[in-house]
């Protein structure tokens, strides 16, 4: 194993791409028109059936052969009637009874001289269509949306859930995520159209209602029948509610039915925003107020608390017990390391990957690196008036055995920096607690994950601790590769792993997790009804989640699933940490 | 005004497998009792008190009233529960020294996750009854043989949480463990081959069994993930194996992997991959030579996480099969 960095780096949001597609909107800073163009035609039945670009509607105008040029065939002898809507981007046409078209070999074209069709809300007429389209079949199924949220958030968290509530984003920088299912025929996500209800901006002006947004945002990212559209930096939508419709056809040419989502706007402010530039994390293990020893009181393993301070950080005699430090490390293991230190830094490197993996696009960063002390005498100071905040990863909760893994302020909208590694006047400890995942890992049975981890290095269950012979400063530097260097590896990669899932829990609360009640008063904290099993400032998400995995801000954390990839932040929790779904500031 | 929208929040640890953990709090807590709660009202901006009245003690010696103090600048763990009656595991509460003296004793719950139930008249209420008395009488020095075939009776026929905390009880107490018979060890075994709908359950007499030393029990987990597909349970028979067969754990599940096709197979390599053992790392290096990468391969590989079946599929952390977030 090689030595680790002691710096977690940067973790920088994600910046989103330029604005894809151009045109849209058309005109200048307060124009609102859009040209529509017929994109799609398609034969059903006894009607012809037309896809648009954007939102149109009929004139009321008698549609003829002046507007509608039909090659391969003819709309027969009788006069066309004025096409019907069928949905904001869709007309359909009856035929008369002597018309002959042919799915695959007619045409259809609007002429520069057609006055039938417009865009809606009697906006321009619709454009002439460049090259004739081929007629398709429409086959006898419509495609749905099976997906329309945004940022990837779950249906249960978005306000379509029996949660209800209604999702609150920023003007721009979220995802709309769109999916489509047809049994009959497969259908283009990246062709989505979608519309707002009201003008969305942009830097070449507004774009009407109606008009579709897919130009204006940035090319989607498309899986199968999935596509995911980013609002870039240059568009903004309007703050207040607004509804997005989503609209498609399948490769037939028959329109999918349209899909809405209900969403809100808010301006994202200093004081609303969770990072806002970056959020610094000053990690600790430097509080000694206690020493723990092993014991097996009662055949029952654990780690009594004895109230002295031993000159060692709590969190090293909690590891200690496990084996991750030992009384009498071997000196020089690396750079001047001793096995103790080296150990350590590997445990910081593997936490901060670990980390980097959890916050992955939140503007945060984790250092071990000693940034000074936080004001006197205070827990949380105004975001802005000091640089980080600090996490203890400390001992134990109490001065008596404890079930808490960890404690930290909450902090609606992160708008203070929080100290975490402080004991409060009352006594009360903030931090993480090494001593109760320990002592609960070593109470659990000899086939458990933790034991079996662990057991190697355990010297209360006849274990050699890391340090305790002197080959392994060879396994600590790769240079002797044996199985005892391999369970040393494990130990160190799932004790970090455990922390990190703990230490991101805490600062998740810090940074505002997870606000009771729903959109867009909270992230749906609290909330047992909806969520069974949430607590105060937690939800319980576990259908959300595979059966070993879980999400962070549950109310209790276990070392099984806290080991899992797929363990993490819920989708909303995690959009919000993003800044791309934001709560009412509190 | 910003600082009274500070709390204190806080995290329970969860045992593997366990979805309580009332044990611990019975045997954390200096005193145990079920209380009513009969009211609560402010202090100043930073407190809600609690009252609370006792009306039955279990453990140590309860005050016939008491107080709770749930911070609301810095509320503390665990958050009182207002409602109906609730078994409570307590402490002093060391952090209220500064309190009215009129609400006094304050108590503070141990913060184990299940560890204030609601009490009703319900069986899984009569269940965590019996489970409390069998702890305390085995905390006053019950004898273990008792206590074991008590614990053993609730894990095979108690209701709710208490079945699996009776289970993990025996799994992590080794006198306990070592005292069940062998008629107890050969229904446990039953039990867990039978229970088909909580996989937590089915793990943690898997689990005990093994400790306890019945035989057997990997073979029948095998049989068992044919019909079971939950990822938690083919790490569980991974681990069992290597608990029960050390460095030949590889050797008794090689015969059921070799049979398996599709699913059964993918779940029988998870667990050939959690069973950590150098025979399974050769032996799913040499499939992925011989096969190609898989998902199913790779999950058994992560699952194993020596650093040479890390290296193996790329070092690469996240997402595998069944690991994949919903």
């Amino acid at each position: 194993m090689t030595h680790p960095r002691r710096t977690i780096p940067a973790l920088l949001l994600a910046l989103l791409t330029s604005c894809g597609g151009g045109g849209g909107g058309g005109g200048g800073p307060g124009a609102a028109t859009f040209v529509p163009e017929l994109v799609a035609a398609a034969l059903d039945g006894n009607a012809v059936l037309l896809l648009f670009s954007d939102a149109v509607e009929a004139s009321g105008a008698v549609l003829d052969a002046e507007d509608l040029a039909v090659g391969g065939g003819t709309f027969g002898s009788t006069a066309v009637p004025a096409p019907t809507r069928i949905d904001d981007r869709s007309l359909r046409i009856e035929l008369a009874q002597d018309a002959l078209l042919v799915a695959g070999r007619s045409t259809v074209a609007l002429t520069a001289a057609q006055d039938a069709i417009r865009a809606r809300g009697g906006g321009p007429r619709a454009a002439a269509t460049a090259t004739p389209l081929v007629l398709t079949q429409a086959d006898g199924e419509a495609a749905v949306a099976d997906l329309l949220t945004l940022n990837a958030i779950d249906r249960e968290l978005a306000g379509t859930g029996a949660a209800v509530g209604l999702l609150q984003v920023p003007p721009a920088g979220f995802t709309i995520d769109v999916g489509w299912s047809d049994p009959s025929s497969p259908v283009d996500a990246a062709a989505t159209i979608l519309l707002a209800d009201r003008a969305v901006g942009t830097s070449g002006g507004l774009v009407a209602p109606g008009a579709n947004l897919a130009r204006v945002l940035s090319a989607p990212l498309v899986a199968g029948a999935r596509a995911r559209f980013a609002v870039p930096a240059g568009v903004a939508f309007p703050p207040g509610d607004l509804t997005l419709t989503a609209l498609n056809a399948d490769a037939s040419g028959r329109p999918a039915a349209p899909a809405t989502f209900r969403l809100r706007i808010v301006p994202n402010s200093a004081a609303i925003r969770p990072t806002e530039t970056e959020q610094v994390w000053a990690l600790t293990f430097d509080r000694d107020i206690e020493r723990f020893e092993f014991q097996t009181g009662g055949g029952l393993p654990g780690l009594r608390i004895d109230p002295t301070p031993n000159g060692v950080p709590d969190a090293f005699d909690a590891l200690a017990a496990v084996g991750l430090w030992y009384a009498n490390p071997l000196p020089g293991v690396q750079g001047g390391l001793d096995s103790n230190e080296f150990v350590l830094a590997e445990l910081q490197g593997r936490i901060g990957v670990e980390l980097e993996a959890l916050f992955e696009g939140v503007a945060v960063r984790f250092t071990f690196d000693d940034l000074g002390s936080f004001p006197a005498g205070a827990v949380a100071v105004p975001y802005a008036s000091f640089g980080f905040s600090r996490l203890c990863i400390g001992g134990a909760a109490s001065s008596s055995p404890t079930g808490t893994l960890g404690a930290a302020l909450f902090d609606p909208n992160n708008q203070t920096q929080d100290d975490n590694a402080a004991v409060l006047q009352a006594g009360d400890r903030l931090g993480v607690f090494l001593h109760t995942l320990v002592a609960f890992g070593l109470r659990s049975g000899t086939a458990s994950l933790f034991r079996q981890t662990f057991d190697p290095l355990t010297p209360g269950f006849g274990g050699t601790p890391v340090g305790a012979v002197a080959d392994d400063r060879l396994r600590l530097t790769d240079a002797l590769n044996d199985a005892r260097t391999a369970a040393i590896a494990q130990a160190i990669r799932r004790m970090a792993r455990a922390i990190a899932v703990v230490v991101a829990h805490e600062c998740g609360h810090s940074m505002g997790l997870v606000a009771n009640g729903a959109m867009p008063g909270g992230l749906f904290g609290g909330d047992p009804g909806n969520f069974p099993g949430s607590t105060s400032l937690h939800i319980a998400t576990p259908a959300l989640f595979p059966t070993d995995a879980q999400n962070v801000m549950s109310p209790a954390i276990d070392f099984d699933r806290a080991m899992s990839p797929a363990t993490g932040f819920n989708s909303l929790n995690l959009a919000y940490l993003r800044e791309q779904a934001l709560y009412d500031l509190k | 005004m910003r600082a009274l929208l500070l709390l204190l929040s806080s995290l329970a640890a969860l045992a593997p497998g366990t979805p309580a953990q009332l044990r611990h709090a019975i045997a954390d807590a200096p005193l145990v009792v079920i209380a009513r709660h009969v009211g609560v009202r402010p202090l100043g901006n930073d407190y809600f008190l609690h009252r609370y009245e006792t009306a039955e003690t279990l453990k140590g010696e309860a005050p016939p009233t008491f107080t709770i103090a749930e911070r609301k600048r810095i509320a503390d763990l665990p958050q009182p529960k207002p409602g109906p009656d609730r078994l409570l595991c307590l402490r002093p509460d060391r952090g209220a020294a500064d309190l009215p003296a009129s609400f006094a004793p304050y108590l503070i719950g141990t913060g184990h996750a299940g560890g204030d139930p609601v009490v009703d008249e319900g069986p899984a209420t009569a269940s965590f009854r019996q489970l409390v008395r069998v702890l305390l009488e085995s905390e006053r020095g019950r004898g273990s043989s008792r206590t074991a075939a008590d614990l053993v009776e609730l894990a095979l026929r108690g209701q709710g949480p208490a079945r699996v905390e009776a289970s993990e009880a025996l799994r992590e107490r080794t006198a306990l463990r070592d005292a069940i018979s062998s008629f107890g060890r050969d229904d446990l075994l039953l039990a867990a081959v039978g229970e088909s709908e909580d996989i937590e359950r089915k793990i943690s007499l898997a689990s005990l069994c093994a400790e306890a030393g019945q035989k057997g029990v990997v073979e029948a987990m095998c049989i068992a993930l044919q019909s079971v597909d939950d990822p938690r349970l083919a790490r569980a028979v991974g681990r069992i194996a290597r608990h029960a067969h050390g460095e030949g754990a590889f050797a008794v599940l090689e015969p059921f992997l070799r049979q398996a096709r599709g699913g059964v197979h993918d779940r029988l390599l998870l667990a050939v991959g959690a069973t950590g053992t150098d025979g399974a790392l050769a032996a799913l290096l040499a499939l992925r030579s011989r096969d190609g990468a898989s998902a199913a391969l790779d999950a058994a590989l992560r699952a194993h996480g020596a650093p040479r079946a890390l290296e193996a599929i790329g070092g690469q952390e996240p997402t595998e099969a069944g690991g994949q977030r919903r």
